[in-house]
């Protein structure tokens, strides 16, 4: 039985890795007890897997993993199970089972959508500076990393800006061939690094199919 | 009432290497309110998150001081470089991992001395409290300054910057010193902390070094603190505390796996092993205590591994019955167990055998010397044919890579010796044939106090880096032999800390100020800057380290027993001297190293 489970990461928590949320599911799915199917080979590990990687740092409202199990188990006392084994800041919020031969959750997802909320409230150039934006056809950002420096077209990846009274609520494009950050559209902005004590989440996933577009 | 500082540690971690470190919230965590505690301490481990959560000491003291209603105990690792940049530029003290309370506001920081490298670590997070870095300079408004740990069985280098340091295992202690702090009040005034610490010293084990001064080498008791501060440990293992629900980091640590401890002590006496020394005597646990410890950690935590530690795991009288046990009920589970070493004999390979059955790592022998004659020396209690048999038998059984664990500038050491690894390492392939893999490690003795070997000199950098040099150059003709070894530098710093006295202290102070930190990491340690400090200060370090000690001369460590006895040290001195051996305690009759766990000459 194959499950897909939708969760939450709230507070601090959300300053670790995919690496080390991966490596937290697995300890937390073997606490459980539940009938875990295992990998073969020299290094056997629980089956799961994980949606696309958020942000260090970045809430998560509505989050996604794939679990795979060797016998039966009842979507409700999976989450209960599980709930009661999580770390203060991680909840799940559902589960559903899903066919055993589907996609991977990183191969269908294509859409993110974020939530910037800032302490002193939304800067008042945001509306300004998001209609200039999107009225570019392009928008080249020099991604720095240890291995070196790269260009990213940014604007290719932004479905869409909204400026709320609450927050920008960004829709960004996402795939196993690339995605870009949002601290990346902050720095742009020129709001990341020179306001404090941004927050970060990251409101939910989406997989469009045609013209429509689903939650996983 | 005691006013604590929240931080709001979120601000920084967007802006470090490895936020991960730093967010706590582990599986685990008691379900206590720690801000209610009458007595409310911090426990801080002096090196990096990771090397300080693999660390099983730390996490039975947190267990213990948890378990009590009316202690609480928050932890605290020293900052990587990135963090502690951010909190000097924006003024904001160091951080406990519980409730992200000022480190200063507590009323205790006790800090777990392990390695001798991680002295410039523990002034660093004094100075990120905002605690004046010496004993001298705190008063009541501060916190209580403990330490404990193998390190302080030498105390004197780290003296002056510690109210209390506790020699020996820490889980009556701890509770005794927490119970006496409610009871005193030291918080209250000037003379309540004294008339503290004063009363703190009279319990056995804890060392005050304000109510010691030094006197011709030696260190001599003020008032009525007692001449020799004699260690504590606990009778019975099966008794004490075992962190049966433990925390479970969420960022991946040097050791991250489930442990069970089998054993304290080791019976096998090599010279030069301070662990070996200081840990006596040894006991044991039960199986049953054991295999319930490994139902609960398994199931508590989710780790899918479980290392079997002590200081020699094998000689653990019921291994096998311990192994098969654990093996039975776990590896169809997909939980595999490990072992740190192995002992040098057939039956160990077995062992090894079924320990790997789910998931085959490296084997490691640690034959320490290459020739026959300098183990006898350090005492290590293997013959060459056994080495080779274990090495042969494990390669023939699957293990195509072994680890060995070899050590040069030990004391007696000729240029035979040398020439005495790169035959023992042709002997082993030869007898193995092809395709096995060696990796040998190649350390450097550093004399350590409380052991026979504490009068030895170190040898100097010149001639142990030659016989690195010699040893490299030789390995890369050799197929199959990959040979590393650590830079002599921080081994000869280890040397001048493990062996110094109380004027060490400055050194270790001024190269703080100078900006040495995380000494034990290659990717941070600055020579110059403890070059600097030895220049600045006029101290002689090398003097130090290479310093040959009469065996009837003061020691600057006399008052701290760890209840072996100095004739036992001086005798085991002078037979390394005349490469004699001394069979170790399972076997033959007592030898008398006064620990008094049976009675001299006495069979097992």
């Amino acid at each position: 039985m194959k499950f897909r489970i939708n969760y939450e990461v709230k507070g601090t928590l959300a300053f670790l890795s995919h690496l080390e949320m991966m490596r937290l599911w697995q300890r937390a799915i073997l606490r459980s007890g539940l009938p875990v199917a295992w990998s073969n080979g020299f290094n056997p590990r629980p089956k799961l897997s994980l949606g696309p990687a958020r942000g260090v740092g970045i809430e998560g409202c509505s989050e996604y993993f794939d679990v795979e199990c060797k016998a039966k188990v009842d979507p409700e006392e999976l989450v209960k199970k599980l709930n009661d084994i999580l770390p203060e800041g991680i909840f799940i919020l559902a589960v559903r089972e899903i066919p055993q031969s589907g996609k991977m959750l990183e191969a269908i997802i294509d859409e993110a959508v974020y939530k910037v909320t800032f302490p002193q409230g939304v800067p008042a150039d945001a509306k300004e500076k998001a209609a200039a934006f999107l009225k570019e056809k392009t928008a080249p950002f020099i991604r720095k990393s240890p291995k070196g420096s790269k260009e990213v077209d940014l604007r290719a990846f932004v479905n869409g800006i909204e400026i709320k009274e609450d927050g920008i609520y960004l829709s960004l494009k996402t795939s196993p061939a690339g995605s870009i950050r949002v601290t990346e559209l902050l720095t742009v902005f020129g709001y990341w690094d020179i306001i404090k004590d941004i927050r970060i989440q990251r409101l939910g996933l989406f997989v469009t199919v045609g013209t429509k577009r689903f939650t996983p | 009432m005691k006013q604590y500082h929240h931080i709001p540690v979120e601000r920084f971690l967007n802006r470090v290497q490895r936020p991960g470190r730093y967010v706590g919230r582990e599986w685990n965590i008691p379900q206590k309110n720690f801000e209610n505690a009458d007595v409310q301490m911090v426990m801080a481990f002096p090196d990096l998150y990771e090397v300080g959560m693999s660390h099983l000491g730390l996490r039975i003291l947190y267990e213990v001081v948890n378990q009590a209603a009316d202690f609480a105990m928050e932890r605290v690792m020293a900052p990587g470089p990135d963090l502690e940049a951010l909190l000097r530029a924006e003024d904001t003290p160091l951080f406990s991992l519980e409730t992200n309370r000022a480190v200063g506001d507590f009323d205790i920081l006790g800090f777990s001395i392990q390695y001798e490298l991680s002295a410039t670590n523990i002034l660093n997070i004094l100075d990120l409290s905002g605690l004046p870095l010496r004993a001298a300079q705190r008063d009541h408004t501060h916190a209580i300054v403990i330490g404990g740990g193998p390190c302080v069985y030498n105390p004197e280098p780290f003296a002056p910057f510690f109210d209390v340091l506790l020699i020996g295992e820490g889980e009556e202690a701890i509770l005794e010193f927490l119970a006496l702090y409610k009871e005193m009040r030291p918080g209250e005034s000037d003379v309540h902390r004294a008339a503290f610490l004063e009363a703190v010293a009279k319990i056995q084990g804890f060392y005050v070094p304000a109510l010691y001064r030094e006197e011709n080498g030696a260190v001599v008791a003020l008032k009525d603190a007692p001449a020799v501060v004699k260690k504590r440990y606990i009778k019975d293992l099966n008794q004490a505390v075992f962190p049966q629900k433990p925390l479970v980091p969420h960022t991946s640590i040097i050791h991250d796996r489930g442990v069970l401890e089998l054993f304290r002590g080791c019976l096998r006496g090599c010279r030069f092993c301070q662990a070996g020394m200081i840990y006596r005597p040894r006991r044991e646990k039960t199986v049953d205590t054991l295999v319930c410890d490994a139902a609960a950690v398994i199931q508590n935590s989710g780790y899918d591994e479980l290392g079997l530690l002590s200081l020699s795991t094998l000689d653990y009288s019921h291994i096998d019955t311990l192994v098969h046990t654990l093996t039975e009920q776990y590896s169809d589970q997909g939980i595999s167990l490990s072992l740190p070493s192995l002992r040098m004999d057939a039956f160990s390979v077995e062992l090894a055998k079924e320990v790997q059955k789910v998931r085959k790592g490296t084997l490691t022998l640690a034959p320490e010397a290459g020739s026959q004659r300098l183990r006898n020396v350090i005492n290590k209690n293997i013959s060459e044919t056994d080495i080779i048999d274990t090495a042969v038998a494990a390669f023939r059984n699957g293990f195509h890579s072994l680890k060995f664990y070899l050590m040069i500038g030990l004391p007696f050491e000729e240029k035979e010796d040398i020439e005495g690894i790169k035959d023992l390492i042709t002997k082993v392939k030869r007898a193995a044939g092809k395709g096995l893999n060696l990796s040998i490690s190649i350390g450097t003795f550093v004399p350590k106090a409380q052991t026979p070997f504490q009068y030895c000199g170190q040898e100097m950098g010149e001639t142990v880096e030659a016989k690195q040099r010699d040893l490299k150059s030789w390995a890369k003709t050799q197929k199959g032999v990959r040979l590393s070894y650590h830079d002599f530098k921080t081994s000869f710093l280890e040397a001048v800390i493990a062996r110094g006295d109380r004027h060490v202290a400055d050194l270790i102070e001024r190269a703080f100020y100078l900006g040495a930190r995380l000494d034990g990491w290659s990717e941070y340690f600055r020579y110059d800057l403890w070059l600097h400090a030895i220049e600045e200060t006029g101290i002689d370090a090398k003097k130090y380290a290479t310093r040959w000690l009469s065996p009837d001369q003061n020691l600057p460590w006399d008052h701290i027993s760890c209840g072996v006895s100095k004739a036992f040290l001086q005798k085991e001195y002078e037979k390394a001297a005349a490469a004699l051996t001394t069979p170790h305690c399972a076997e033959d009759a007592c030898a008398a190293c006064g620990i008094g766990c049976r009675k001299a000459g006495e069979k097992p």
